[in-house]
């Protein structure tokens, strides 16, 4: 035997030991990954029945702006009654909140809360599961096109009850409004008409438009189906139709600007009451006032508790201000990406806020692996 | 005498290199193989860590005075490739982790893992018992909540027993 066939045979066994060792890991790397996939499909059921389940604590870390909670939880707490995916909207507007402002929930208090450290990363997604959206006819005599769409696809919604309601502001510090109602056609549009309420020779100084989609329960089929069955998919949105409207938010009993204005006393709470079966929410308006102590955040002297919009004006009558809860976020603990790494796992559920339905969508992924 | 030595040395050599290619497989399949009773582990753990949060808040939709516990009764494997493991519910508060699951073979504590419980880690408002340890041997493990009064507060707690 030569020295070469020496060599030769320890090469052979050290190829030999290379290549099965590539062999066994590759073998292994498929169930390592479907094991890792499923962990973190765990993991995402387990935070998701946290979030939507529990009310976190202090209770109402929402709406008490004096507290940090210790525990997070997006659930509404009810001392009497409890409804299952039902979210809270204070505590959801904190997540949706300017990331400058005080009241804001950082990303990373609440991956601390949940116990995450930094070894995961998550992305909140709330959305309307109907994409309603508003197209001036002839702004000048206050007629519009109203479409309404499913948010997967864009197909339209036919048969939807659309109750809407222009708030406009004239001289004066008058808030005036008029209702228009209509179902959608096949082609998931229909016009709402305000003429004949709005006064043509007026100057205008603000619009805005709340309107309210009732769906499911105009559905016959689906009436039979669910003879019991009381709500369908709400879905409230306001539109502010004049750069003019002053934005503002209404957290708890408070109204948070960006800036501080200076409001009138008067303030008109929105609230969505369901009609009957077949003619969808009535918009009502409420008159109440605010107790302006603090000029930064105003507080409500009364608050109805379903208010989906408030609107006042503002001291020199010149501004109307629209105060809102928007619902609809996207809370990630990447700031400013909307694209998470590949192996993340989402997870929808259908909930309540506010009574309007929402799609909440979990997204968690491993920071390490 | 030149070519029996030339012999000697090379088949000694390739003798070591046998010996050692063994030696190296056997590390490489061993790590492997812990890593994916690691995998194993931390499936299981999260599978507890999920049923404990479910049974926590399911228990908090419960009538407020309602007097017993909710169970859940969880299959898992007895043991791991022939090890028996343990899991465990633990207390990292101190440590800045919250409360979380720990599973771990009992013969090789270095191949462990652990899922975080994402419940009211610092709040006073659950309980996490942690004083049970569930050997894997009976292939069941009980989840279990309950409301519980604390000093004049209702309180739930949560926690996991086996042996079954």
């Amino acid at each position: 035997m030569h020295i070469y066939e020496y060599l030769f045979t320890g090469i052979i066994i050290a190829a030999m030991l290379l290549s099965s060792s590539i062999m066994i890991t590759t073998l292994s790397e498929p169930t390592t990954e479907v094991s890792e996939k499923e962990q973190l499909k765990v993991a995402a059921e387990k935070l998701i029945t946290q979030i939507l389940l529990d009310p976190g604590y202090p209770l109402d870390w929402g709406s008490d702006t004096t507290v940090e909670p210790d525990s997070f939880g997006l659930a509404k707490h009810n001392e009497t009654m409890r409804e299952a995916y039902t979210l809270d909207p204070d505590k959801v507007l904190r997540l949706n909140l300017k990331e400058n402002s005080s009241y804001y929930m950082p990303p990373s208090l609440v991956l601390e809360l949940l116990n995450l450290g930094n070894d995961y990363g998550l992305a909140i997604e709330i959305y309307t599961p109907l994409d309603v959206s508003l197209y001036p006819v002839n702004v000048s005599r206050d007629i519009y096109e109203i479409g309404v769409f499913s948010e997967h696809m864009g197909l339209p919604v036919a048969n939807a009850v659309i109750n809407a309601s222009l708030f406009f502001l004239t001289g004066g510090k008058n808030i005036s409004s008029a209702k228009a109602s209509a179902r959608t056609g096949d082609e998931g549009k229909c016009l709402v008409d305000f003429s004949n309420y709005v006064p043509q020779a007026t100057e205008i100084l603000g619009r805005i438009i709340i309107v309210v989609v009732d769906y499911s329960s105009t559905v016959e089929t689906l009436q039979k189906l669910l003879p019991y069955a009381t709500t369908g998919i709400r879905v409230v949105k306001v539109f502010a139709l004049e750069s003019r409207v002053r934005q503002a938010s209404i957290l708890g009993n408070h109204v948070l600007f960006d800036e501080p204005i200076n409001l009138d006393s008067e303030v008109h709470e929105i609230i969505v009451v369901k009609h009957n079966e077949t003619s969808g929410y009535a918009i009502i308006d409420v008159r109440s006032e605010l107790d302006r102590s603090t000029v930064e955040m105003p507080t409500f002297i009364h608050f109805e508790p379903f208010t989906v919009a408030a609107l006042a004006v503002t001291e020199d009558g010149a501004n109307l201000v629209l105060a809102t809860r928007t619902m609809t976020l996207t809370y990630t603990s990447l700031p400013g990406v909307r694209v998470f790494p590949a192996l993340a796992h989402s997870i929808e559920r259908t909930v309540i806020i506010d009574g309007s339905t929402y799609t909440i969508r979990l997204t968690l992924w491993r920071m390490t692996w | 005498m030149d070519v029996p030595i030339k012999h000697i040395i090379g088949t000694v050599a390739l003798i070591g290199l046998v010996a050692m290619t063994a030696m190296a497989y056997t590390i490489i399949t061993s790590y492997i193989e812990s890593d994916v009773k690691k995998q194993q582990l931390k499936q299981i753990a999260e599978n507890v860590a999920l049923n404990l949060v479910e049974m926590a808040n399911l228990v908090n939709f419960e009538n407020l005075f309602a007097d017993r516990n909710v169970t859940k009764t969880i299959d898992v494997p007895t043991d791991l490739g022939g090890n028996v493991y343990l899991i465990e519910l633990m207390n990292g508060i101190e440590e800045g982790q919250g409360f979380y699951v720990h599973a771990y073979l009992l013969t090789k504590n270095e191949i462990n893992a652990h899922s975080p419980i994402p419940l009211n880690s610092n709040s006073t408002e659950l309980l996490i018992s942690t004083y049970n340890q569930v050997y894997s041997g009976s292939g069941e493990l009980v989840v279990w909540a309950r409301k519980k009064a604390v000093e004049q507060r209702i309180v739930t707690e949560a926690g996991i027993a086996g042996g079954f």
